[in-house]
């Protein structure tokens, strides 16, 4: 619960704390890149007093013109003859003031571009009609047919003029000429520019005496001109510079201007002709304006620091926040790819465009070829000037990068990607040879598109010849993309080509490595690869036979321990058997026939001793855990010591042995004791089942890399057809009765087998070949 | 009274048909059923030779062998029905002096009781009469200078050519000697094929000395390569 509200607040303090350092950023940005600097303008803003703000000055200088106009008759230019000059660098932006106060509605902005306000003023200087069209801009335009020589005109629209500032009394003016005042609207005030005295309220006057200018402000002059020239910088517009003098007319003229210290808004009801009017009170505005930039900037620094504390506040609850980002990324993953993307671009489009404005410009410009870097600088103002959509496309690109950054795939959870994903789960239903050649079916009908749009291409070229020039265009750009689709779509099917072939690759060499025997490797190749299914098919035979292999190999260990611990059971009482059975033979005085009875005992327990050692043995080889002693030694002299050590009971059979084993040694590697007991049971063996009166062949041969020994004798009895004589238990006679353990042939097999020999038993009508093989070493 | 022998099984009848074995051949008998019993009984009697078995309750035979052999240097054979030689060399190297596998031959452990005890009982003497020119090993000694072999200390009456064979591995234990050499330096003549004729000496030679010549212990075959007097302690 702690965690979750941890994030909640984590994640609010960022969103908040972000929002507000972007906008307030965004407006600091907008604000600063005016046309002053921004140094300058946050002075001024800061100024306590309005007078000593260029604005003021600028003011106080346009009326000191339009007075000096309107004493010598000459054309009243006014505000409107500067801006003009300011057109080209910067009018959008020239007033920044004039834009606040047109959105508060009641700015002076109106009064240099609408016709609606001060009318009579606009009028006044020189009939001028401004024409401010929807373009932001106005055009430098109609003039009246007006003659600006004429003395007469002049004197009407200095007479208009006066009519309408006169009753703005936050200036005091006298404007006198050739010594008589010619306006004033200042009767039945002290005010005197000559003896630089104003009337109470009023702490500024300026008084120029014909050739300069002298100003008083609280009782203090003004230093006017410093050095005496006029620079950009200067900061009074006025003649009197030793580069900025007057002629002669203007030597007879004085003008005599005070404002007021605190300056009012002035109405005027005129209702005879009109309703109440705001009059022109432009150092009203000066001063209302300065106050209200004053707090924006106040407003400005404190959302700037609330967002630095909030975003502080999320920084200690990183953590936290990220839990946050993961649970949108949840729900924004849930949304379509198309959708998010349609959303962004239009947000994008939304803040590039949405004036469209500077688009016209731009385009127009290219259009005239005049195209400059500085129109991106443009641009970016103008993306400024809407700080809630900057703002917005920062939120939603965040969320567009979260959703990124936390979800895998993003792009899978859309319109296309479903579609896709379904047709490739159709697909991989398909067998395999059908799923391969499926694939090549959207690359057909991509060509066959092609070559239609080709086709109606030619048609509409050949049948308008060339003059349907926009249909033809279209159709040659589909061309294009196809084709471009087509390519893509090829290199798309040579990597999964090339894939398949390296799937295959890896199951062809699988198939080898379990044949080989290697049951333990696994492969694995990408889970939606063609192969995938025959690969999967393959791992499971191979596990099947490694289970078969282990089932086998355990079952054989707990049959060697059986076997080693039954024989070891009877190992115990036939101790005591065969101990009795002696003391039995020890025992004097029996009768003839129980003394027959204790050595038919005595014979049967020896055997059954014989048995369980050789079962136990047998057992063991079959598994593979017979110890054996590797050595070099020779097969011949093996065989002829074999053939020595049995020659009692060779010459007590009534059988011959024939021999031809080589005198030069034949060595072989094997465990020499082992292999005794292979040739011994193998002579045994045809000792007890031979013909009496036949011969048995003992034979060794080499190749020179294979030792062969054979053992060849004729059975006594018929040798039954499909027998493997080397099973256990197995014997020619199924009824047991010859004394045989049936083991003698197993064990010489196993024992040769774990010498790393090869024994095979052959029978060829009567007679019975055992053959041992042995790789020869030199 | 040729000598005291402890009998040691869980398999009561076994132990009684040794020890009726024993009696006959003169011997004094004291059975034990366990290990534990088998201790208090060498603490009783004069024992001088044990048979024990390695299976058994409460103390089994292996355990039993050391225990004794902290204190006494008396022979001891283990019975056992395990025949690996793994099992074999465990029980020798736990103190046994000779191991035998059940089922055994009652004629060869009577032999081999024999043979022990003599060897214990008189092992004064054969220091007494160390001769310089005397080979022994294990069971068998051999005079050189006499050119006469002993086993357990009793003359073994050999032929001629017995005695060469002998005499020539007896001087060269563990050494193994293709039978052509053996007929080389005995019959001091070439030989073709002389395997049969070396194998019917060595077999007369065997049923003189061995306690079991079906299972030899001294003269031995190294198949593939030839034969060898096996070397014992």
């Amino acid at each position: 619960m702690a965690t979750k509200w941890k994030s909640i607040i984590s994640f609010t303090a960022f969103f908040l704390g972000i929002t507000l350092l972007l906008s307030g950023v965004i407006d600091s940005v907008y604000l600063l890149s005016s046309r002053t600097s921004w140094k300058a303008q946050i002075r001024e803003a800061f100024e306590e007093d309005y007078q000593n703000t260029g604005e003021f000055r600028r003011q106080m200088a346009d009326y000191l013109e339009n007075f000096l106009g309107m004493a010598t008759g000459g054309p009243l230019w006014g505000n409107v003859y500067r801006e003009y000059y300011g057109y080209y660098d910067d009018y959008t932006y020239n007033n920044m003031e004039g834009v606040y106060a047109v959105e508060s509605g009641t700015g002076d902005w109106s009064w240099n571009f609408s016709e609606e306000y001060p009318n009579e003023v606009a009028e006044a200087i020189g009939g001028y009609s401004s024409d401010y069209d929807e373009y932001g801009g106005y055009e430098y335009g109609d003039l009246e047919d007006s003659d600006y020589s004429s003395k007469e005109e002049n004197k009407k629209r200095a007479e208009r003029y006066h009519n309408a500032i006169k009753d703005d009394k936050n200036i005091l003016y006298k404007i006198t000429y050739n010594d008589g005042t010619v306006y004033t609207n200042a009767e039945g005030t002290e005010l005197d520019g000559a003896g630089m005295t104003a009337p109470k309220d009023y702490n500024f006057l300026m008084y120029f005496d014909g050739n300069t200018v002298k100003m008083r402000k609280d009782g203090k002059d003004i230093d006017v001109y410093k050095d005496g020239y006029y620079r950009d910088d200067s900061d009074w517009y006025v003649p009197g510079y030793k580069n900025f003098t007057v002629d002669e007319e203007t030597q007879k003229a004085t003008v005599t201007i005070a404002a007021a210290k605190s300056p009012k808004l002035y109405i005027k009801g005129d209702y005879a002709k009109d309703s109440s009017k705001q009059l022109y009170n432009r150092l009203y505005w000066i001063e209302y304006n300065q106050r209200s930039q004053k707090g924006r900037f106040l407003a400005l620094a404190a959302s700037l620091a609330l967002g630095i504390v909030l975003i502080a506040v999320y920084l200690i609850l990183r953590k936290d926040k990220k839990r946050a980002d993961r649970w949108i990324a949840r729900i924004t993953g849930k949304i379509w790819y198309e959708v998010k993307l349609i959303l962004l671009l239009s947000a994008l489009g939304l803040v590039l465009f949405h004036s469209g404005y500077w688009w016209d410009d731009f385009f127009m410009r290219i259009q005239f070829g005049e195209f400059y870097p500085g129109i991106f600088q443009e641009l970016f103002r103008e993306m400024f000037a809407w700080t809630g959509g900057v703002v917005g496309l920062f939120w939603i690109i965040y969320l567009f990068v979260n959703d990124h950054r936390c979800n895998q795939k993003v792009w899978k959870q859309s319109i296309c990607g479903h579609i896709a994903e379904a047709f490739r789960a159709a697909d991989l239903k398909l067998p395999f040879q059908r799923r391969v050649v499926h694939r090549y079916i959207p690359l057909i009908a991509v060509t066959g598109v092609l070559i239609l749009l080709s086709g109606a291409s030619l048609l509409i070229f050949c049948l308008a010849g060339g003059y349907e020039i926009v249909p033809l265009l279209v159709l040659m750009i589909l061309v294009v993309l196809g084709a471009v689709l087509l390519v893509y779509m090829q290199m798309n099917y040579m990597k999964k080509n090339e894939r398949l072939m390296l799937d295959t690759g890896i199951l062809i060499d699988q198939i080898k490595t379990v044949r080989d025997g290697a049951i333990t490797s696994e492969i694995q190749v990408q889970p939606d690869s063609d192969l995938a299914g025959a690969v999967q098919d393959l791992n499971d035979i191979r596990k099947g036979m490694d289970t078969a292999v282990k089932e086998q190999i355990k079952s054989e260990r707990m049959k060697v321990e059986l076997v080693s611990n039954v024989s070891h059971d009877i190992k115990t009482p036939l101790t005591s058997i065969i101990s009795y059975v002696e003391l039995l033979k020890q025992e004097d005085g029996l009768p003839d026939y129980i003394r027959d009875y204790v050595q038919i005992l005595d014979s049967k327990s020896q055997k059954l001793k014989e048995m369980v050692q050789d079962v136990f043995e047998v057992s063991k080889a079959a598994s593979g855990q017979l110890p054996v002693e590797i050595e070099a030694l020779d097969l011949g002299k093996l065989l002829r010591q074999t053939l020595a050590d049995m020659s009692e009971r060779i010459a007590d059979s009534r059988i011959q042995v024939k021999t031809d084993i080589p005198e030069e040694e034949i060595m072989i590697m094997a465990d020499g004791q082992r292999l005794y007991r292979v040739f011994q049971n193998l002579l045994q063996n045809a000792l007890q089942y031979s013909l009496d009166g036949s011969r048995i062949y003992v034979n060794l041969k080499t190749d020179g890399s294979v030792a062969v020994a054979s053992v060849k004798n004729t059975s006594a009895s018929e040798i039954p057809a499909d027998v493997n004589f080397t099973e256990r238990f197995t014997r020619g006679d199924s009824s047991r009765t010859d004394g045989g353990s049936g083991l003698g042939l197993s064990i010489a097999k196993s024992f040769t087998e774990a010498c790393g020999g090869r024994m095979t038993v052959e029978t060829i009508a009567d007679l019975f070949v055992v053959t041992v093989e042995f790789p020869q070493i030199h | 009274m040729n000598g005291c022998v402890l009998v040691v099984d869980d398999d009561k009848e076994i132990v009684k048909a040794i020890s009726i074995l024993l009696e006959k051949e003169g011997y004094t008998v004291q059975k034990a059923y366990d290990g534990l019993e088998a201790l208090q009984k060498i603490a009783e009697y004069p024992v001088q030779l044990i048979l024990i078995d390695v299976m058994m309750p409460k103390l089994d035979g292996l355990s039993a062998v050391m225990k004794i052999r902290e204190k006494k240097n008396l022979p001891i054979i283990v019975l056992s029905a395990k025949s690996e030689n793994t099992d074999k060399v465990l029980g020798l190297s736990m103190g046994a002096d000779d191991y035998v596998t059940k089922p055994y031959d009652p004629q060869e452990l009577v032999a081999r009781v024999r043979s022990h005890l003599r060897r214990y009982t008189s092992l004064g003497d054969i220091h007494a009469s160390v001769v310089s020119s005397e080979i022994f090993n294990g069971r068998l000694s051999y005079r050189t200078d006499e050119r006469v072999l002993y086993a357990d200390q009793e003359p073994v009456k050999l032929t001629a050519t017995e005695t060469k064979i002998v005499d020539l591995l007896m001087r060269n234990l563990g050494r193994v000697f293709p039978a052509e050499e053996i007929y080389r330096r005995v019959w001091e003549e070439e030989a073709f094929a002389p395997e049969n004729t070396v194998m019917v000496h060595i077999r007369r030679i065997r049923e003189k000395i061995e306690l079991n010549p079906k299972e030899p212990e001294y003269i031995k075959v190294v198949w593939g390569i030839g034969y060898k007097m096996e070397k014992h302690h």
